[in-house]
C-alpha cells in the first residue's frame, strides 16, 4: 500500500476532470491511497507568478508542500507543471538554508513553515519505477492490438533533469514502455521531445499555435492514431486547440485524439469509456479504438 | 537588424549588472557563457523573437540593462527548459531570463497576459476560475468535493512581496 497527499492544482480539477478521474480509477487498483490535500491551490505555474517574482512563486509552492508536511505524507502530482514547480522549490528550499531562512519569513504572515521534510513525485514516477510494468501488466485485461501512439512526454517532467531526476531528458523511455505494455505501439516521430508551446499562449496566442502547428504536422505524417501525453497543459494544446491548429497547417482536416496515460491505461484495465470521462474531450475518439463495448 | 548590433553609447551599460543577476541567481555560472548559441538552437521560439537567447546574455554579460528591461521579447518563453538543461557552461539561460522578468515588470514592462494570470493566481488561489459546468462534470464522474483554496493566504504572499500593488496596474495604471 502507497499513501500520496494529491496534488490535484488547478487544471486538472477545475478544467479537466478527466484526467483526474482516469487517474484516481487505475491508481486505485493497484493499492495507491491518495489523501487529499485541504486548502491547495496553486501550485505557482511554471511560467507566471515566477516571471513575476522568484520568492513569491517559491512562497506559493511551499505554502503548498506546508500542508503535505504537515499530513507528513509525500506528494503525488498529476500535472507536469505542478510536479515542476513543486519540486524545484523543495529542492532549492531544502539546499539553501538563507533562501529558505527568506521564504520562511514570507510563509509566517499566513500562519506555515517551510521544514523541507517529505518528497515531490509524478504520476510518471510512480506507475514506471514504483508500481512497475510488471504489476501493471497483470492487471490489463484487453490489450490493444494495433494502435499507434504518439508520446508526448511534456517538458516540465524531464527538465531541468538534475533536479528532476524523473527519465533522460533527451532519450526518455519511461512513458514510451508503459504505452507498450497496453499493448499499443509508441511510433517515432519527428519532433516528439518538442515543447507543446502551451506556456506561450499568455503572451502570444499566435506564435504559441503555429509552433504547436509544426509538431502536429509530424504526429500526422507518422500516421499515429492519438496521442498519449501526461500534462494538462499540453492536453489543452492538443485537444482543446485542435481545430485551430490544423486550420494554420492549410492540409486537409484531420483529427488525432488526445489521450493521457490514466485513460489509456484505464481502456486497456477495460474501465467504461464514460468513468474515464472521453465524453468530455473535443476530439472525439470513439471510432479508433478496437473497443466498442467500452464505449456503448 | 538585431538589438546587439545597434550602437552602444557608454550611457547604455551598466558594468555590474552582470554581478547583480549572477548575485540574485546564487551563481556565477551566467559570468561562464562563451556564446555558443546552444540555448538559441534548442530554443522553440528562437525564430520568433528579435532578441535570441544567446543574445540576451551576451547583452547582460555587456551590461545592457535597460535595452533588456524594455525588451518585449524576454517574455516570449515557452519555459520548455531546453537551454537550461543542454548549457555546456551551466548557464540557466531560463532562469537569468525569469530574474530578467522579474526586473522589467517592475520597470513597467509587463504583457498583460502575464499580469492577468498572475493576478488571478494570487487573488484567488488557482490559475483559472471555477466554472459550474466543470463543477458538474466532476459531479458525473463521482469526484469528490474540492475545498477552494484560502484566498487570503494567496493574497498574503502578493501583499509582502509587493506583487499586489504591481499586479492591480491594469496596461501599467492603477486600476
Amino acid at each position: 500500500m502507497m499513501d500520496y497527499a494529491l496534488f490535484l492544482g488547478c487544471i486538472i480539477p477545475y478544467r479537466l476532470p478527466q484526467m483526474e478521474a482516469a487517474a484516481r480509477k487505475t491508481l486505485q487498483k493497484f493499492d495507491v491511497n491518495l489523501h487529499e490535500m485541504q486548502g491547495a491551490g496553486c501550485c505557482s505555474d511554471p511560467a507566471a507568478t515566477p516571471a513575476l517574482d522568484y520568492k513569491a512563486a517559491l512562497a506559493v509552492a511551499a505554502n503548498n508542500i506546508c500542508i503535505a508536511e504537515e499530513m507528513e505524507l509525500n506528494i503525488l502530482n498529476l500535472c507536469n507543471g505542478c510536479f515542476h514547480s513543486l519540486k524545484l522549490s523543495n529542492e532549492t528550499l531544502k539546499n539553501k538554508p538563507r533562501l529558505k531562512e527568506q521564504i520562511n519569513e514570507i510563509l509566517a504572515h499566513v500562519g506555515k513553515e517551510f521544514k523541507g521534510t517529505i518528497n515531490i513525485r509524478h504520476l510518471l514516477e510512480v506507475m514506471y519505477k514504483d508500481i512497475g510494468l510488471e504489476r501493471i501488466k497483470d492487471k490489463i485485461k484487453t490489450p490493444f492490438n494495433d494502435l499507434k501512439v504518439s508520446v508526448h512526454y511534456g517538458c516540465h517532467v524531464l527538465r531541468p533533469s538534475n533536479v528532476l531526476n524523473v527519465d533522460d531528458p533527451l532519450r526518455p523511455e519511461s512513458l514510451d514502455r508503459l504505452v507498450k505494455v497496453t499493448g499499443a505501439e509508441s511510433i517515432k516521430y519527428m519532433q516528439k521531445m518538442n515543447c507543446c508551446n502551451y506556456c506561450v499562449r499568455v503572451v502570444d496566442k499566435d506564435i504559441s499555435l503555429k509552433l504547436s502547428a509544426g509538431k502536429m504536422k509530424q504526429v500526422k505524417q507518422a500516421q499515429a492514431d492519438c496521442i498519449v501525453l501526461l500534462c494538462p497543459g499540453c492536453f489543452m494544446q492538443f485537444d482543446l486547440s485542435q481545430k485551430e491548429i490544423i486550420r494554420l497547417l492549410e492540409e486537409e482536416m484531420f483529427s488525432i485524439p488526445v489521450l493521457s496515460y490514466s485513460q489509456l491505461l484505464g481502456l486497456a484495465m477495460d474501465i467504461p469509456a464514460k468513468e474515464l470521462g472521453f465524453q468530455f474531450h473535443r476530439v472525439k475518439l470513439k471510432k479508433l479504438f478496437e473497443k466498442p463495448a467500452l464505449f456503448a | 537588424m538585431t538589438a546587439v548590433k545597434q550602437r552602444v553609447e557608454d550611457s547604455d551599460i551598466d558594468p555590474n549588472f552582470k554581478y547583480e543577476l549572477a548575485n540574485i541567481l546564487g551563481e556565477k555560472a551566467l559570468l561562464h557563457c562563451f556564446q555558443c548559441g546552444t540555448c538559441t538552437s534548442s530554443c522553440p521560439v528562437a525564430d520568433d523573437v528579435d532578441i535570441k537567447p544567446h543574445q540576451v546574455i551576451g547583452m547582460t554579460l555587456l551590461g545592457l540593462k535597460g535595452k533588456l528591461l524594455q525588451s518585449k521579447t524576454i517574455w516570449l518563453c515557452a519555459a520548455c527548459l531546453e537551454c537550461a538543461e543542454n548549457c555546456p557552461r551551466g548557464v540557466r539561460s531560463f532562469y537569468l531570463q525569469s530574474v530578467l522578468k522579474n526586473l522589467a515588470a517592475r520597470a513597467n514592462n509587463l504583457p498583460e497576459g502575464i499580469r492577468e494570470e498572475g493576478e488571478i493566481i494570487l487573488t484567488t488561489g488557482l490559475a483559472i476560475p471555477i466554472s459550474s459546468g466543470i463543477l458538474k462534470r466532476r459531479e458525473k464522474l463521482g469526484l469528490p468535493d474540492l475545498t477552494p483554496p484560502a484566498a487570503e493566504t494567496f493574497q498574503k504572499i502578493a501583499e509582502v512581496t509587493g506583487l499586489a500593488s504591481l499586479l492591480s496596474k491594469k496596461g501599467g495604471k492603477e486600476k
